[in-house]
């Protein structure tokens, strides 16, 4: 089994083989083999022309990735760190996500944002960058949580004729495949695959509680699932794998059964995305709620540098279970 | 005196290398604490190291302009205190990973016990019921009432009625559905149709139709505490299927408890037949049971069941039970009865007044056992499983103080009965 990360690299480099028009820009991906070593050695391959280090300009080269795409290129963008997206927010809001609608052709683009906490990254190398994009419409924003899904999503983005924002997260790169909750390796394809987007994928099936989650708490939910079997609570865990497209129905399902949800993501809870999910819950399915709706998420601050603030910020499989418990009982 | 090692430092994250600039002193120069002994630079940052304490420099290990790894000896100072040698922390990387951040270990999965869930506080509505939009929906598409609703015993925060809890209500057989009424005939037409009667129907009317027009018939009932019978029962049943694959029923209590009676010879005018004028008390018993079979009533006879225990009698009942259901009794079956035993009970019944089967004397009902408020002897209530024991007997043989003698000793036997000598 690969990791996540080399998923990652084997999706951009049998893309790149199987279609010249995907190119990629970023900084140091090319001599540098990029920030996490996803692009080592594509340089050589497929040359300055198909690599293409970039100056320090966030906004500037995501412009010219959109203009490279509308001229029916197929760019993928790596930032550094998702945090850096916000330099090109006006490119990717307003020309990436708008041209299409403002008829000037679709825009093929994929923006590759490494999110999320690693370990006392700091403020500016771990947050989650989902809520920037989630009310733009014209943008699919995908989290790939395992190493399968990662390369399948990768490629499914490339191929999607829309803009992609691809969150990677950097927690899950280089996880020893071993270590990881056997839900979350499933085989990898020898041939080549996609994986459709707006299907979320349920890990564990339970009865009395709903756990939709999305990025790297799929490793809370799972450990969080499994203390609350030994109370003898089944909980069901779902990850969402794409946010836009959403994927309503595993929801809504999976609550008309249980009655009741708890939302999780490692991302603050306000203004998150559990909230819109949450609204959804009570405007189409609130009488099947037997509990209120739940969210987990970070608090309303920016991501401690500190390692002991930030276990205490980040959402834990403890803070999971404490909620569980308190629905289990209501 | 002491040896000094001053080590080339780390210099920020993913840096493993430096190169020195220039030395500022020389092999012999006397340096005191903090003093600069060199210049360097990483490929992020200029630097210079100190001298940790005062001292002598002995050895110079690193020229100018030469890289070294992090980590490396670049010169040695005797010293008149001692200092720790501080080699730099290794980074936690493997050699290709040189990335912003380290790499995640693995994480360390964390230890929770589980709990008993503690019950939040009621949600909302202090001193009202509140009921979550599922358990509405439950209740509406069962057509079970807010009220009744309402009147569940929950399990949920504050006492609260959870959506589980109405589930296991309506498991249990809950509430009824509500009847809707109509107005629509019956049948638009007014239709008609005339059945006659089946071979056993016929046969079942001559015999009730005899028997009413010959026998003077009286029915006595009383009420019977079930409690006993009952808990022995529920703690008994799951066992008792496992082991026998049969379902523990109350018949064979019934019957133990008649059984019981009639040892009494005051109670051995009801265990009879009366034909021509003559009355045939019998020392055993055979005991007609009635039998509810598509075909109609049939009344299969339980042989000798005076000498059988709990499990024999069950067998027995099971087959003759089944039999009958199937149309598969013989003539030899429903021969021979001394007295029968009817469950009315089984309708839902809570009381009837059975007919004599002749040339039987008497015939014994039992009624549907239902929780009842119960008055004890010293003035509490108790809420009991309580059924009606009902006797009907035939007046030209048997008074009706002897009757209720014999009924009254059947009760006796079912409320007293020594469960713990029961074997299975």
């Amino acid at each position: 089994m690969i990791t996540y990360r080399e998923a990652l690299s084997e999706a951009l480099w049998e893309e790149m083989e199987r279609d010249e028009d995907v190119f990629l820009l970023g900084e140091d991906i090319g001599l540098g083999g990029g920030a996490f070593y996803i692009t080592k050695g594509f340089m050589e391959k497929f040359g300055r022309d198909r690599v293409v280090d970039v100056p320090l300009s966030e906004a500037g080269f995501t412009g010219a990735a959109i203009g490279a795409a509308l001229c029916g290129m197929r760019p993928v963008v790596e930032f550094q760190f998702a945090d850096f997206v916000t330099e090109s927010y006006k490119m990717i809001v307003d020309y990436a996500a708008g041209n299409h609608y403002r008829q000037m052709g679709p825009v093929p683009i994929v923006l590759r944002l490494p999110a999320a906490a690693l370990v006392s990254a700091g403020p500016f190398h771990s947050q989650n960058p989902e809520i920037w994009f989630f009310g733009t419409p014209g943008l699919k924003i995908v989290a790939p949580t395992t190493a399968h899904d990662a390369k399948g999503m990768l490629k499914g983005a490339i191929r999607d004729p829309n803009p992609v924002i691809f969150m990677e997260y950097k927690k899950f790169y280089n996880y020893p495949v071993d270590e990881l909750p056997e839900v979350l390796r499933p085989e990898i394809p020898e041939s080549d695959y996609t994986v459709p987007f707006g299907q979320a994928k349920t890990l564990r099936e339970g009865d009395d509680i709903s756990l939709i989650t999305f990025g790297t708490t799929v490793l809370e939910a799972l450990e969080a699932a499994e203390v609350l079997e030994n109370d003898g609570v089944s909980v069901e865990v779902i990850d969402l794998r794409t946010l836009v497209p959403l994927d309503k129905e595993a929801i809504l399902e999976s609550v008309k059964k249980t009655g009741k949800i708890l939302f999780l993501h490692e991302a603050r809870k306000r203004g998150g995305v559990a909230g819109e999910l949450a609204a959804i819950v009570s405007e189409e399915v609130f009488e099947y709620l037997d509990a209120p709706v739940r969210r987990v998420g970070a608090p309303d601050a920016h991501v401690p540098l500190s390692p002991p603030l930030e276990r205490a910020y980040l959402p834990s499989t403890e803070k999971v279970v404490d909620e569980l418990r308190d629905l289990a009982a209501f | 005196m002491y040896t000094a090692r001053i080590r080339m430092p780390r210099m920020g994250t993913s840096v493993h290398e430096s190169t020195v600039v220039t030395w500022k002193k020389a092999v012999g120069d006397q340096v005191s604490k903090g003093e600069v002994l060199l210049s360097a630079e990483s490929d992020k940052v200029e630097f210079e190291v100190e001298a940790p304490a005062d001292g002598v420099i002995t050895e110079i290990l690193a020229e100018a302009e030469e890289t070294v790894p992090v980590g490396e000896v670049l010169a040695t100072m005797e010293t008149e205190t001692e200092v720790a040698d501080e080699t730099p922390e290794p980074e936690e990387t493997s050699s290709d990973w040189a990335a912003p951040v380290a790499p995640l270990k693995p994480r360390e999965k964390p230890v929770i016990p589980a709990a008993r869930l503690e019950k939040a506080p009621r949600p909302s509505g202090e001193g009202k019921t509140w009921l979550s939009p599922r358990v509405q929906r439950l209740a509406a598409a069962h057509g079970i009432g807010l009220d009744v609703i309402a009147g569940i015993q929950g399990t949920g925060a504050g006492g609260r009625v959870s959506a589980r809890d109405v589930e296991a209500f309506i498991a249990g057989g809950g509430a009824p559905p509500r009847i809707e009424m109509s107005w629509e005939p019956l049948s638009e037409t007014q239709e008609e149709r005339t059945e006659p009667l089946s071979r056993v129907r016929k046969r079942i009317a001559e015999n009730l139709t005899r028997s009413v027009r010959e026998i003077p018939q009286v029915t006595s009932w009383l009420e019977v505490d079930m409690s006993g019978v009952s808990a022995f029962r529920d703690a008994n049943k799951e066992a008792f299927r496992e082991k026998h694959r049969l379902n523990l029923t109350y018949t064979p209590f019934f019957i133990m408890a008649i059984v019981h009676a009639l040892r009494s010879e005051e109670n051995e005018r009801f265990n009879a037949t009366f034909e021509d004028d003559a009355l045939t008390i019998r020392r055993y018993l055979n005991l007609g049971v009635a039998v509810d079979s598509p075909g109609g009533l049939v009344v299969p006879v339980l042989k000798s069941a005076d000498a059988m225990n709990l499990v024999e009698l069950s067998v027995r009942l099971d087959d003759l039970g089944a039999r009958a259901r199937e149309g598969a009794l013989t003539p030899e079956d429903v021969r021979g009865g001394t007295l029968t035993l009817t469950n009315f009970g089984a309708s839902g019944a809570l009381g009837g007044n059975p007919i004599i089967n002749p040339p039987e004397v008497a015939i014994i009902g039992t009624g549907a056992i239902a929780l009842r408020p119960v008055a004890l002897p010293n003035g509490a209530t108790s809420v009991r499983p309580v059924m009606i024991l009902a006797i009907t007997f035939d007046h030209r043989v048997n008074d009706g103080m002897a009757a209720g003698r014999f009924i009254s000793d059947v009760r006796a036997a079912l409320e007293n009965m020594d469960l713990s000598l029961l074997e299975y």
